[in-house]
């Protein structure tokens, strides 16, 4: 099977995930009160552990988690992954009144609502290539060591030695720089599937 | 009809063949450059008399927003518009801020060719 996306399809999910997570970030921006910064898409294929080093390098070992599958034309999981320090400091623009163990207590809560937003956004830029509905599945906001949580939560690594399509991208808060990561994962069959319509696009262009 | 020059600068390859589709649906002589980045941008404007640009705001390097400053020196009677999906207000008010007119992707025909017409 080939995996490889060529530059054309390449560019074009790029551009189509570029354009889901400028929409993205007006509405973050909204919620927070202040201008969000994007980062460029970055497209890479990863095994398990390399997508948990490469998330690892960015937040540490610990990571504060959102992950939301989605199923239909394309299925997968995307992931919203944030150090805790800058999880609270979030909650805290969020919640500004509220006292820290009572933000403790709603991180789950408001991350699951912000995280949710951020990634169903993002997807939709991907909704454009299908006819059919993209569907926003379970999704599970949890705490821990980064390689434990992509491996109990992700549906998409499920063949541990196989790689899979990673989509980075990050949104950071232009006052005191606190970061969202963003990735979408599909495997393989996923991505035979998004490869045909990306060529569908590109024949139309 | 005066025959014009159009710069797109775009890291988006397929961003940029669109614009460049849609533009010649309304005026098929114009010229256009691409370039896939701002420092290409200004290599390839050398020399040249720009009159319409469309510039992104999200790309590798220089961004659009510092490229749309110094081709606003080079090229001051240029219609320059910020083509981004970054939608944000505070991104709107720089365009603004900047003289620039400011269109969002995704990109449509109908976009495009308000923009030029």
């Amino acid at each position: 099977m080939n995996n490889n996306l060529n530059e054309m399809q390449q560019d074009a999910i790029g551009e189509l995930l570029n354009i889901g997570l400028g929409q993205a970030a007006a509405a973050f921006s909204e919620q927070v009160q202040q201008e969000v910064l994007l980062s460029i898409p970055n497209i890479s294929f990863y095994t398990l552990q390399e997508a948990s080093n490469v998330l690892e390098k960015l937040i540490g070992s610990e990571a504060c988690l959102l992950i939301q599958t989605f199923s239909g034309p394309i299925w997968g999981d995307a992931l919203l992954a944030l150090t805790p320090q800058d999880s609270l400091e979030i909650i805290e623009i969020l919640l500004p009144p509220h006292t820290e163990q009572e933000r403790r207590q709603q991180e789950a809560e408001v991350l699951t609502h912000i995280g949710t937003l951020i990634l169903s956004t993002t997807l939709k830029s991907l909704q454009s290539l299908f006819p059919d509905p993209i569907k926003m599945g379970k999704k599970q906001f949890k705490k821990g060591a980064v390689y434990t949580l992509l491996d109990e939560s992700t549906t998409t690594f499920h063949y541990r030695t196989g790689t899979a399509l990673v989509l980075c991208m990050s949104l950071t808060l232009a006052e005191k720089k606190q970061s969202c990561y963003i990735s979408i994962i599909m495997n393989h069959e996923a991505l035979q599937a998004l490869k045909t319509d990306l060529d569908h696009l590109l024949n139309l262009v | 009809m005066t025959v014009q020059t159009m710069l797109v600068v775009d890291d988006s390859r397929l961003t940029r063949m669109m614009v460049k589709n849609f533009v010649h649906v309304a005026h098929p002589e114009w010229n256009i450059i691409e370039a896939g980045s701002g420092e290409e941008a200004l290599q390839k404007v050398n020399g040249e008399q720009i009159d319409w640009m469309t510039i992104d705001l999200n790309m590798p390097g220089i961004d659009g927003m510092e490229l749309a400053e110094q081709l606003k020196h080079q090229f001051p009677q240029a219609n320059m518009c910020l083509l981004t999906a970054n939608v944000q207000k505070s991104v709107q008010q720089r365009a603004s801020k900047l003289g620039i007119s400011f269109v969002s992707k995704p990109i449509t025909e109908e976009k495009i060719v308000g923009y030029v017409s």
